[in-house]
């Protein structure tokens, strides 16, 4: 009778996953105590993988990864064209710039790893998610992505405290000291302000007395409180949609932008971005730079407002997402406009409308699916896994057929990104997460 | 010798991972009929193995190798290290240029392809687990060359001609990074410099 709860699967791993990176070898009978299995089912096992080629003796009583775990590096990093899903990549364009240093957009954070064996604990942990607000489709997406991570590693988690902090820095310092009371081993937080000294401050004492913090969505300005920070490119999104824009106005054209929620990193520094590219051309001309809260109600207040003063439309609307975009497109649809081109995905809804009205458009979806990867990254920390300063989940470029520029080109076509089946309120960047709405909505 | 219930496990373990890697699944049932398991095992294994980090689902759900694996097989060239950083480099590369971006471990003449990102330029080119060096020639870290790779163990497979740069050097084996190149077309000036600026990005 087995010692443990785990079947040989979870033992297999757990013995591949004890060499460190330089694959020292280690005492079989060091592999064994930390397997916490029988003698018989651990050499037993053992035996199977030195078998098998997983592991090799190296010397008396010494094994360390062998030939097959080495084959394992040969993968791809993301699905390949014959998969048997709805999203299906666009066809080859021409590559970029064929003369000069593509610009790829180095952040050294990527590349500087975290050490964090000083947080290694058993498990399984006790986890506190301060999350910024649920006051968005976006938002509450992210929150269900990462409750779905919960469930997939139901076994390295003893519970998942979540606290909604409805956009309230006072609050979600009060509700951080909740959840430090209520023992967690780490703390996963989107932040309510870049800024907010107080918040910053006891994010601070809390790094200090030893607590891992994982900043993801958003952060403080104050990064030093943070083991890493898991988002998405902020300048990607906000520079390649300006891009876009440009080039589909043929650099002449009157702009409107139409940020998210004032104050906050993401929109601060999609703004940013974009703002430099639209820069670039003489003839974009930018009238008006707007917040809207991330809400349809503010992109449609926003726009009737501008309408109503100027008496005319823009050849353009920037918004660093959809979830203000369907309110824009909306203001134009009720007016009887005909809609200029728009940038923003990330809403079901914007991509059924713009894809119905024909509106030309650009999205790139900020991934939701960063909730499931934040607490993958959490269990990485608990672990004492090294992990990236930075953590980027990807962003594709999401177009409709025909509407490439020059520069920018679909990584994913519109038409076989949205979801019909789905409702407006549906985000499609959650990942796995989305799958089972999608089952839902067809049983 | 009698097959254990440990070698039967062990089984199991690759076959999972190897389907994973063979054909796109987004659904656990194709991910374990490829496999060859039966359904009840193969679903609690699949959830085990996802769980453990050695499968993951991408945004529209189709299962690839998962970031312990990644860790692990990296980790037993010794290149363990370079696991948490290497696929934002590999994607910057691949985002930046539309080519096929890889990292592949040198021992001697002997090359295994390690992850790679397939771009939209060189989607035609399949690439290959392993390969030998067609012309041995020394590689410095951060200057990038063109290496021609033959496919091992088919004499009369496709060559592979790359552009790489070694990144990391350990015992007997060279980490590079390279790009997988167009036949009989010279590889343009801004694949050198992104491999160079990748190099700098990640070498000690």
């Amino acid at each position: 009778m087995s010692r443990d709860a785990k079947s040989n699967i979870q033992r297999i791993t757990a013995i591949l996953k004890g060499f460190d990176a330089d694959n020292t070898p280690r005492r079989t009978h060091d592999v064994l105590d930390d397997l916490g299995a029988t003698r018989s089912t651990g050499f037993g096992l053992l035996r199977a993988l030195v078998r098998a080629g997983w592991l090799e003796r190296y010397d008396h009583g010494l094994v360390r990864l062998g030939d097959k775990a080495r084959g394992m590096a040969f993968a791809p990093l993301d699905a390949q064209d014959q998969s048997e899903t709805a999203t299906m990549r666009a066809a080859p364009g021409a590559p970029p710039r064929a003369h000069g240093a593509p610009d790829l957009e180095w952040d050294p954070d990527l590349v500087r790893t975290v050490e964090t064996e000083r947080y290694k604990a058993k498990p399984p942990f006790r986890i506190g998610f301060s999350n910024a607000s649920v006051n968005n489709a976006w938002r509450r997406a992210m929150q269900e992505s990462l409750a779905y991570a919960e469930k997939t590693n139901q076994q390295q988690i003893a519970e998942l405290l979540i606290k909604d902090a409805e956009d309230d820095p006072d609050l979600q310092c009060r509700q951080i000291d909740d959840l430090v009371g209520q023992g967690i081993q780490l703390l996963l937080i989107s932040t309510t302000s870049v800024a907010h000294v107080a918040l910053s401050n006891r994010l601070k004492a809390l790094a200090e007395d030893g607590l891992p913090i994982v900043a993801v969505d958003r952060r403080p300005n104050d990064r030093s409180s943070l083991t890493t920070f898991v988002t998405a490119s902020d300048h990607r999104i906000g520079r390649i949609s300006a891009l876009w824009l440009s080039e589909h106005l043929s650099g002449q054209g009157r702009v409107w932008l139409l940020s998210g929620l004032e104050g906050t990193s993401p929109a601060i520094r999609r703004q940013q971005a974009a703002l430099q590219v639209l820069s670039q051309y003489p003839g974009i001309q930018v009238e008006f730079v707007s917040h809207t809260d991330w809400t349809p109600d503010g992109g449609y207040r926003t726009v009737g407002r501008l309408l109503d003063d100027t008496g005319r439309s823009p050849d353009g609307v920037w918004c660093d997402s959809g979830l203000q975009g369907v309110g824009s497109v909306r203001q134009f649809i009720d007016r009887g406009l005909a809609i200029p081109a728009h940038t923003g995905g990330d809403l079901n809804q914007m991509y059924k409308l713009c894809l119905e009205k024909k509106v030309p458009m650009v999205a790139l979806d900020y991934p939701a699916s960063m909730g499931a990867r934040a607490l993958e990254v959490a269990l990485d920390v608990l672990s004492g896994q090294p992990v990236p300063q930075r953590v980027e989940v990807p962003v594709q470029i999401i177009l409709p057929r025909g509407q490439e520029t020059q520069s920018v080109k679909a990584d994913t076509w519109a038409e076989r990104h949205v979801e019909w089946a789905l409702g407006d309120d549906a985000v499609l960047s959650q990942g796995p997460a989305l799958q089972s709405a999608l089952a839902k909505a067809a049983s | 010798m009698s097959e254990t219930p440990y070698d039967k496990a062990v089984a199991s373990f690759e076959a999972l991972l190897d389907a994973s890697s063979r054909v796109s699944h987004a659904k656990p049932v194709r991910l374990i009929k490829e496999s060859g398991q039966n359904m009840t095992t193969g679903y609690r294994h699949t959830a085990a193995l996802e769980a453990d980090g050695f499968l993951r689902r991408d945004e529209s759900g189709v299962y690839l190798r998962g970031t312990a694996a990644l860790r692990t097989s990296l980790s037993a060239f010794g290149f363990g290290r370079l696991a948490p950083v290497i696929e934002p480099v590999l994607r910057r590369l691949k985002d930046g240029t539309q080519h096929t971006s890889f990292l592949a471990i040198i021992e001697e003449s002997d090359v295994c392809v390690g992850p790679y990102f397939q771009g939209r330029a060189t989607r035609h080119i399949k690439l290959a687990a392993t390969y030998r060096i067609e012309i041995s020639r020394a590689l410095s870290i951060g200057d990038a060359s063109e290496v021609t790779l033959v496919p091992v163990g088919s004499e009369t497979g496709a060559r592979l001609n790359t552009l790489m740069t070694p990144v990391a050097s350990r015992a007997l084996y060279t980490a590079v990074l390279g790009f997988a190149l167009t036949p009989a077309r010279l590889p343009d000036r801004s694949l050198f410099q992104a491999l160079s600026q990748a190099a700098e990005q990640i070498a000690p």
